[in-house]
């Protein structure tokens, strides 16, 4: 209302040019504006040519279709008066209060047909934008012929729109919507069955593999188990055997300590027996029972001593006192004793039975060593640039050089070398074998190329070797450099010194 | 190839570096858990056998041997007591022993003589100490104190007068020189007792060491963080090992699997040889210096084999 007096005045004060604030919606509210109109009526005159101008507007197709809110605000926002818009909407050919009333009929018709034909369930969503466009064409209706604006009629129009639209949509929802399902069920309970045929045979197979299939497992474990308690029961009795063996050991054990125990005694009664009988025939080896400072038991070691070179006598003391078995040969007596049954015996305080009271404190704690009866010999690996030893056998022992002792000879029979142990075999057995001339000749060194070369990374020759010298020999062919060289110059000095001696 | 048979399980064996028909074996009682030692001095005959020379008690067993290199007829043994004791074969046994050197608290396990000085001796002991001494002083010159642990086995550098190494039961050797107060170089060389080591008698800067780990170890001194050769291939504690003194390259190594072997540790297939001739573990090797290839082991079998490389130790010349 006073929206429109002021769209009214607007055109009069400023120009067409003004865009009125007014729109459709503001003009469908108005309640009672429509008879203030008359006192803001201009008296102006009609302009032919604006009202021209809205009549071909009008006129034009896509202008009719168009609610008569929006012509009218749009005319109006032209700057055409409410006279000039009225003349142009009787000039137009469909007069404006039918047209708007066959739009309102068109619209609603439209509106009702949409929802009945449409399919889709968006038919609600579209009804909303028809129904706020019908309520404004019949908003309209009432206010180009007679402006009044009934609540009842815009409830009415409601009430039918939404009645249209909640039929509509119950009628899709009902009907079609089943009908749509129901199809869609129907192919798909086609598949199904024809997989549910299918499946059920197979699952029954499958059912009937897993049956004989566990069957199966059962039946192996059965019989596993039968299995183990048979090897349990077996292990069983071989463990009682066991048992049975090891209580019989430990029943001889306990009689063989019974036995030591006895023959113990019986020593000691003849050992004090002994002493009082012999006068001087104790040997110088240390044997003092008597004077023992150790606490443990003093067995006689009737024979320790038949290895010793001054220890005769005292194996005249030895087969006397001999009925129990602990006097038979050490050697034989210590046998049988194992590395763990002395420590088990020393652990538990007892002392092994063969052990003797040794005095071997030296009678002279200054006493010098004897001189030596031969220099000290070169060692292999040191530079010697001549030989210290001259004659290497003058001891007491009878040694015999001239023929090869055992313990020179190599024989070349090789029964527990690896192969590749052969050919630092070879020049172990090539290096020994110097100027003794023997009837085996060392195999020719392979790498004998350059003698010039080979000579000049050699020492100075040293003297010629003594025959029976034979540990000289070795000092020569070695030197300090490395093996492989050394090799090489033994193999060449060899060689070399075959030539010589022949 | 002679055997003898030696009333208590043997411990030690050694060539002699003045005759080279001479041995000396160690021996304890009771596999050297309680009970007394025995000396011997053994020869070998050219007939075929090995007869004895000479022997000599002690009252406890006997763990480690080791000839003098100035007198022909002086031999040390290392003695489980914890002293040492020096016999001389030349002199009337009432004259023997001549010297019993006892300043260790606990049993001496290892002695080597110098061959570069010839006039002074090492001893490793159970009491985490080695000591130094000569002939002609009744008391060590020297004691070495580091290891926190059982030094097993004392080896004289056979080039450098005044150094040696030690293995020790911390899982350490150490090199040391007798004019500094400290050792020269600590290698972690092994992660279990080191049981045995040897120098390599033609290049001075190469040290072996045997383990419980089974393997053996060769050392660069000059490079010691990673050894330069692992030798695997024994069943058990590896117990002592020997350089070659003829050969470079070559090891010889003695295990509780009962087996002494042969290796070459600059091969790609190290091992040369293997002799299973023991029937217990088989704790004491030599290699002879003057005779080569000859070897002699000894174990707790109680018998003493000398053969040459390459033949059977049990069969007979």
């Amino acid at each position: 209302m006073a929206t429109e007096g002021g769209g009214d005045e607007n055109p009069q004060t400023k120009g067409p040019e003004l865009s009125q604030p007014a729109s459709g919606i503001a003009r469908s509210e108005p309640t009672d504006g429509s008879q203030q109109r008359s006192p803001f009526i201009t008296s102006e005159p009609l302009r032919e040519d604006q009202v021209q101008n809205a009549v071909k507007f009008l006129s034009h197709p896509k202008v009719r279709g168009s609610p008569v809110i929006y012509r009218r605000s749009f005319l109006e926002r032209k700057g055409l008066t409410k006279e000039e818009i009225d003349e142009a909407f009787l000039r137009v050919p469909d007069p404006s209060p039918n047209a708007t009333t066959a739009e309102t009929v068109s619209t609603r018709q439209a509106n009702q047909v949409s929802p009945s034909t449409s399919l889709q369930p968006q038919a609600s969503v579209q009804t909303a934008p028809p129904v706020a466009s019908q309520v404004g064409a019949v908003s309209l209706t009432p206010m180009s012929q007679k402006p009044r604006f009934n609540w009842s009629h815009a409830l009415i129009a409601i009430g039918v729109l939404s009645a249209s639209g909640a039929g509509s949509a119950v009628i899709f929802k009902r009907v079609v919507l089943p009908r749509l399902k129901a199809w869609i069920r129907r192919v798909a309970m086609e598949d199904k069955e024809e997989r549910a045929t299918k499946s059920l045979a197979e699952e029954t197979a499958e059912a009937a593999k897993a049956a004989a299939s566990a069957a199966a497992i059962v039946a192996t474990a059965s019989q596993e188990l039968l299995n183990s308690k048979n090897e349990d029961r077996k292990y069983f009795e071989a463990f009682m055997g066991m048992i049975d063996v090891q209580v019989k050991e430990m029943k001889s054990m306990s009689e063989a300590i019974h036995k030591l125990e006895k023959a113990r005694e019986q020593e000691k009664l003849i050992d004090e027996y002994v002493q009082y009988a012999t006068s001087n025939g104790t040997s110088n080896n240390s044997w003092k029972p008597s004077q023992a400072n150790h606490t443990l038991l003093n067995q006689v070691r009737v024979n320790g001593t038949s290895t010793t070179s001054y220890g005769a006598e005292g194996q005249s003391l030895a087969p006397a006192p001999a009925p129990a078995p602990a006097s038979v040969e050490p050697t034989t007596a210590s046998h049988p004793k194992s590395y763990m049954e002395i420590m088990a015996m020393v652990q538990r305080g007892e002392k092994p039975p063969n052990i003797k009271e040794i005095n071997d404190t030296p009678p002279n704690p200054n006493q010098p060593p004897s001189k030596p009866l031969i220099a000290p010999r070169t060692k292999p690996w040191e530079i010697t640039q001549q030989i210290s030893v001259s004659q290497p056998q003058e001891n007491g022992q009878s040694q015999d050089i001239s023929s090869e002792p055992w313990w020179r000879k190599k024989s070349v029979k090789i029964t527990e070398l690896e192969p590749e142990g052969e050919e630092p075999l070879r020049q172990l057995t090539t290096n020994d074998r110097p100027a003794s001339q023997r009837t085996w000749v060392p195999p020719q060194p392979p790498s004998v190329a350059i003698p010039e070369s080979a000579a000049a990374i050699r020492h100075p020759k040293p003297s010629p070797p003594i025959p029976d010298l034979s540990s000289g020999d070795e000092k020569m062919s070695k030197s300090s450099m490395n093996s492989n060289v050394v090799s090489q110059q033994s193999e060449i000095e060899e060689v070399e010194e075959k030539d010589d001696g022949v | 190839m002679p055997v003898f048979k030696t009333p208590f399980n043997g411990y030690a064996v050694r060539f002699s570096p003045f005759y080279e028909n001479r041995i000396l074996v160690a021996t304890a009682q009771n596999f050297g858990i309680l009970g007394n030692g025995r000396l011997h001095i053994l020869d070998l005959n050219p007939s075929g056998g090995i007869s004895e020379v000479r022997s000599f008690d002690t009252a406890d067993g006997v763990y480690d041997c080791a000839w003098s290199e100035s007198h022909d007829s002086l031999a040390v043994a290392a003695v489980a007591d914890g002293s040492l004791k020096l016999w001389d074969a030349a002199l009337p046994p009432s004259a023997n022993p001549i010297r019993s050197l006892k300043e260790h608290a606990r049993e001496v396990h290892a002695v080597d003589w110098n061959p570069v000085r010839r006039d002074s001796f090492i001893s490793a002991s159970w009491d985490d100490s080695l000591k130094l001494w000569t002939l002609d002083r009744p008391t060590s010159i020297r004691t070495f104190r580091e290891h926190a642990y059982c030094v097993y086995s004392a080896a004289w550098s056979p080039r450098h007068a005044d150094v040696f190494a030690s293995a020790s039961g911390d899982c350490t050797a150490r090199v040391w020189d007798v004019r500094d107060p400290s050792s020269s170089l600590v290698i972690p060389a092994h992660d279990h007792e080191i049981l045995s080591c040897d120098w390599n008698k033609y290049d001075d800067c190469f040290l072996a060491t045997s383990s419980v780990d089974k393997t053996v170890r060769v050392w660069d001194v000059r490079a010691s963080r990673a050894p330069v050769a692992t030798l695997a291939g024994h069943g058990y504690a590896v117990r002592r090992i020997k350089f070659s003194p003829h050969h470079e390259n070559l090891l010889l190594s003695c295990s509780y699997d009962m087996t002494v072997c042969v290796w070459d540790y600059r091969a790609e297939d190290a091992l040369l040889a293997r002799y299973d001739h023991h029937t217990e573990f088989a704790v004491g090797v030599d290699m002879s210096v003057l005779v080569e290839g000859l070897l002699a082991s000894t174990g707790w079998d109680e018998l003493v084999y000398v053969w040459q490389h390459g033949t059977d130790p049990r069969a007979m010349p």
